[in-house]
C-alpha cells in the first residue's frame, strides 16, 4: 500500500506550501500585559481592590492611605492612583505597580514604541511638594544594572544621567490627558548601555512627607505600536546631550492642541530637537527620542 | 484446551508482581520526600509523610518475600499509589498553593456552576472575572490573548460546570466552599479503581505503573486545577463498551459534553466501529457506528441544548474559543519553537499542519485498521502536538486510554489463544 509514504509527501508538501505562503503575523503575548488594567481583585493587606496582573508595591506610615480604583475620567476609564499623606513625619508614601518583562515579550517591546496616557489631577487637596523634594509620578524601568526613570511632570527639571540612572521629565499639563510615546531602545542607545535581557516595568507615584493631603493620578493605559521605519536623516547616530525636554517643547504647544482640527506633529527643529510636540485627538502629545539629531 | 490464565507462567506473574511492588514502594518514598520538602513545617505533613515513608519500606520489603506472600498481597502496590496521590494533592493544593486554583479552567467551572446554582444564571453570557478573586487564581495561569488582556469566558461544554452543581450544593449545605480539586481526585480514583479492575488479574499492579511514570498525571496537574480527568472517566467506561455501541455512545456523548478534547476522538471511533464489522453487509456495517453517533449526540444536546438556545452565539463563540479568540501561542508542543522566536510563523500555520496531520491519520487509520486497530487513542495528543496550543494535558491524558487499549487487546489475544487452541 502507497497510503502511508504517500501521506508522508502529503505532510511534507502542505507544511512546506503552508510555511511559505502562510507567513501570517505571529502571535506573541503582548509586551505589556494587561495594559488598560481591566482586571482587578480584592487586597486584603490593603483594605481595596487592585490590578491582578501588575505586581503592587507600596510604602507608607501609619497615618498615609492608598486607594486604588477603576474610574472614568473626560471619558476614559483609567486605574486612578490616590495617595493620602498625612504629613506627621517625613517619610515617604510610595506605590509601585509593576511587572517583569523578558523573552519574547521583551523583544516586542523593543521593537515597538510604548505609549501611555496620564492625568495629573488638577484638584489637589493638599500642600504641593516643595521644590526640593518633588512628588514623583512616571515610569521606571531596571534590568538590574541601569534604571530609567521618565516622569510626568507639569514643570519639568534638567534631565538626570549617570552610569546606571537616567530621569527624564515628561512635561504634562495638569487636568488634561496627555500621551506620551517612549522609545526604550532609544533611551539605551542614548545612554550608551547594553540592551537589557529583561526589565521590570513600573508606574511609581509617590509623596514626600512634606506634601500632606490626598494626591491623584489617572493612568489610562498602555499602547503598544510597531516603530516606524527611521528616514535616512533620523538614522544619523544618537548623541547623548544633558537635553531638557523643558527647552524644547513649544511654549504655546497646549495652546496649539486645544485649537487643532486634526491630530498634528510639530516636529522641533532646534539644534537638539528631540521630542516631537504634537497633538493626538486634541491632546498633548510628546514623542521621546532623546539624543537624536534632527 | 489452554487455558487463558497459563498464558503467563507462575514465576513470571510473581516475577511481574514484585516489580510492582518495588515500583510502587519507590513512587511513594520519592512523591513523600517531594511531600516532606513542599510542606515539612506543617504537623499533618509530617506525619502524612510518616505514614507513606512507613507503607513503602513495607512494600518494598514484601517485594521479596516468599511468592505466596507476594501472591496473597498482590493488590498491596495500589495503597502506596493511592496514599501518594491523596498526600501530593493534599500538599501541594493546600500548602504549596495555599488552596488557590492554578487554572483559570477550574475557577471558572466553579464560578459557573455557583451562579447556575445562585441564580440560574447562564455562564456563557456571564464574565468570569470575579473567580479571579474567589479562588486567587495567578496572573500566570491565565489565558492571554494578543490583546494583552486575559480570556474571561466560559470556554467548554456545559457538563465541565454542572458536575460541580452537586458539590456546590453540598457546599452551601455545609457552609462551605468546597475545593474541587477533590471532585477531580474522585475522578482519578475512579479511573484507576476501573483500569485496575478490568485488567488482567495476573497483571493489573503492571497496568498501573504507566500512570504514575512522573507525578505529574495523577498528582501535579490535579493538585494544579487541571481538570482532564472529567472527561476521561466516561472515556474509559466509552472504550470498554465499545462492543455495546448504545452504551458506548452515551459514554462518549457524557466525555464530549464536559471539553473538546475527546471530540477528536470521534472519527477513529466511527472508523473503529465500522471496520469491526468488516464482511457484513451494508447496512450491518454501517449500524453500530450509526447507533453509537446518534446516542453521542443525544447525550451531548440534552445536556448543551438548552445553553447553546438560550445564547446560541455565545454558546458557540465560547465553546469554539481557540478559533474565535486571539489566543496568544502557547505549546509545549511544535509550536513553542514559535513561542520562543526561533521560527516566525503564526497560528494559520499550525492550524493547516495540525488539520493535515490529523487528515493524515484518519485515512491512515481506515487503511492500515488491522495493523492500528488498537493504535488511535493516541492519535488526537499526535494530531494536538502539532497545533498552536499544545499543552501537555492535551498529550498526557490519553495514557489512561492508551491502557484500556491494552486491556482490549490482552483480551483479543487471549481470545485467539483460546480459539486456536
Amino acid at each position: 500500500m502507497l497510503t502511508a509514504p504517500l501521506s508522508a509527501v502529503f505532510l511534507i508538501l502542505v507544511a512546506g506550501f503552508a510555511f511559505t505562503n502562510l507567513q501570517a503575523r505571529t502571535e506573541y503575548p503582548p509586551p505589556i500585559l494587561d495594559p488598560e488594567f481591566g482586571l482587578w481583585v480584592s487586597d486584603h493587606d490593603l483594605g481595596g481592590q487592585r490590578p491582578l496582573v501588575w505586581q503592587f508595591e507600596y510604602w507608607k506610615s501609619a497615618g498615609d492611605q492608598i486607594l486604588l480604583q477603576q474610574s472614568t475620567v473626560a471619558g476614559k476609564e483609567a486605574l486612578e492612583i490616590q495617595i493620602f499623606q498625612d504629613g506627621m513625619d517625613k517619610n515617604w508614601t510610595y506605590v509601585r505597580l509593576g511587572q517583569t518583562i523578558d523573552g519574547t515579550r521583551l523583544r516586542a517591546l523593543l521593537d515597538e514604541e510604548v505609549g501611555i496616557w496620564v492625568l495629573l489631577d488638577a484638584s489637589c487637596a493638599c500642600n504641593r511638594a516643595t521644590s526640593d523634594q518633588a512628588s514623583t509620578f512616571g515610569i521606571e524601568t531596571n534590568d538590574g544594572k541601569h534604571t530609567l526613570k521618565l516622569l510626568f511632570a507639569e514643570t519639568t527639571a534638567e534631565m538626570s544621567i549617570s552610569p546606571t540612572d537616567r530621569v527624564i521629565y515628561l512635561q504634562t499639563p495638569i487636568g488634561d490627558w496627555a500621551h506620551h510615546l517612549i522609545d526604550l531602545v532609544e533611551q539605551y542607545n542614548s545612554a550608551g548601555w547594553k540592551p537589557p535581557d529583561w526589565i521590570a516595568l513600573s508606574i511609581v507615584f509617590g509623596i514626600p512627607g512634606s506634601a500632606a493631603g490626598w494626591h491623584t493620578v489617572y493612568v489610562h493605559g498602555f499602547s503598544a505600536t510597531k516603530k516606524a521605519p527611521l528616514n535616512p536623516t533620523q538614522q544619523q547616530k544618537p548623541t547623548l546631550s544633558s537635553l531638557s525636554i523643558r527647552d524644547l517643547v513649544k511654549p504655546n504647544a497646549i495652546d496649539q492642541c486645544t485649537t487643532a482640527s486634526q491630530d498634528t506633529y510639530l516636529p522641533e527643529t532646534r539644534t537638539f530637537a528631540a521630542p516631537e510636540i504634537g497633538c493626538h485627538k486634541g491632546l498633548i502629545v510628546d514623542r521621546v527620542e532623546l539624543g537624536r539629531s534632527a | 484446551m489452554t487455558k487463558p490464565n497459563s498464558l503467563l507462567s507462575s514465576i513470571d506473574e510473581v516475577f511481574i508482581l514484585r516489580l510492582a511492588f518495588l515500583f510502587s514502594g519507590q513512587f511513594a518514598l520519592y512523591e513523600g520526600f517531594q511531600d516532606y520538602n513542599r510542606g515539612g513545617g506543617h504537623a499533618e505533613v509530617i506525619i502524612l509523610t510518616l505514614i507513606i515513608y512507613g507503607v513503602s519500606l513495607l512494600v518494598l520489603a514484601l517485594s521479596l518475600f516468599p511468592n505466596n506472600m507476594v501472591l496473597r498481597f498482590r493488590d498491596l502496590p495500589l495503597l502506596p499509589f493511592m496514599l501518594a496521590i491523596f498526600t501530593g494533592v493534599y500538599v501541594v493544593a493546600t500548602i504549596s498553593y495555599r488552596g488557590s486554583y492554578r487554572t483559570d479552567v477550574l475557577a471558572f467551572s466553579q464560578y459557573a456552576a455557583m451562579l447556575f446554582v445562585n441564580s440560574g444564571a447562564n455562564p456563557y453570557t456571564q464574565s468570569m472575572a470575579k473567580a479571579l478573586d474567589l479562588f486567587a487564581v495567578q496572573p500566570s495561569d491565565l489565558t492571554p490573548l494578543t490583546s494583552g488582556t486575559y480570556l474571561m469566558t466560559f470556554q467548554y461544554p456545559a457538563l465541565h460546570f454542572l458536575v460541580f452543581v452537586p458539590f456546590v450544593l453540598l457546599g452551601q449545605r455545609l457552609g462551605i466552599m468546597p475545593d474541587m480539586r477533590w471532585v477531580l481526585v474522585l475522578f482519578e480514583v475512579g479511573i484507576v479503581i476501573i483500569l485496575y479492575l478490568k485488567g488482567p488479574r495476573k497483571l493489573r499492579p503492571l497496568l498501573l505503573l504507566p500512570l504514575f511514570a512522573g507525578s505529574d498525571l495523577m498528582i501535579n496537574f490535579t493538585a494544579a486545577s487541571v481538570s482532564d480527568v472529567l472527561w476521561v472517566l466516561p472515556l474509559l467506561f466509552a472504550a470498554f463498551y465499545l462492543e455495546r455501541p448504545l452504551v458506548s455512545g452515551l459514554f462518549y456523548g457524557l466525555a464530549c459534553a464536559v471539553k473538546q478534547t475527546p471530540w477528536f476522538l470521534a472519527p477513529f471511533l466511527l472508523i473503529y466501529l465500522i471496520q469491526t464489522e468488516d464482511g457484513k453487509r451494508l447496512r450491518e456495517k454501517f449500524w453500530p457506528a450509526t447507533k453509537f453517533a446518534g446516542m453521542t449526540i443525544l447525550v451531548f444536546l440534552a445536556i448543551n441544548l438548552p445553553f447553546m438556545l438560550a445564547s446560541p452565539t455565545a454558546w458557540f463563540r465560547n465553546v469554539l474559543t481557540p478559533m474565535t479568540e486571539d489566543l496568544v501561542i502557547h505549546s509545549q508542543g511544535f509550536s513553542s519553537l514559535t513561542e520562543v522566536g526561533l521560527l516566525s510563523v503564526g497560528k494559520v500555520f499550525y492550524t493547516v499542519v495540525f488539520a493535515s496531520v490529523f487528515l493524515v491519520l484518519i485515512v491512515n487509520y481506515y487503511v492500515y485498521f488491522d495493523k492500528l486497530r488498537f493504535a488511535f487513542w493516541i492519535f488526537p495528543g499526535i494530531a494536538l502536538w502539532f497545533s498552536y496550543r499544545a499543552l501537555t494535558n492535551y498529550i498526557i491524558y490519553w495514557m489512561p486510554l492508551m491502557l484500556v487499549s491494552l486491556i482490549l487487546w490482552y483480551s483479543a489475544e487471549q481470545m485467539k489463544t483460546v480459539q486456536s487452541a
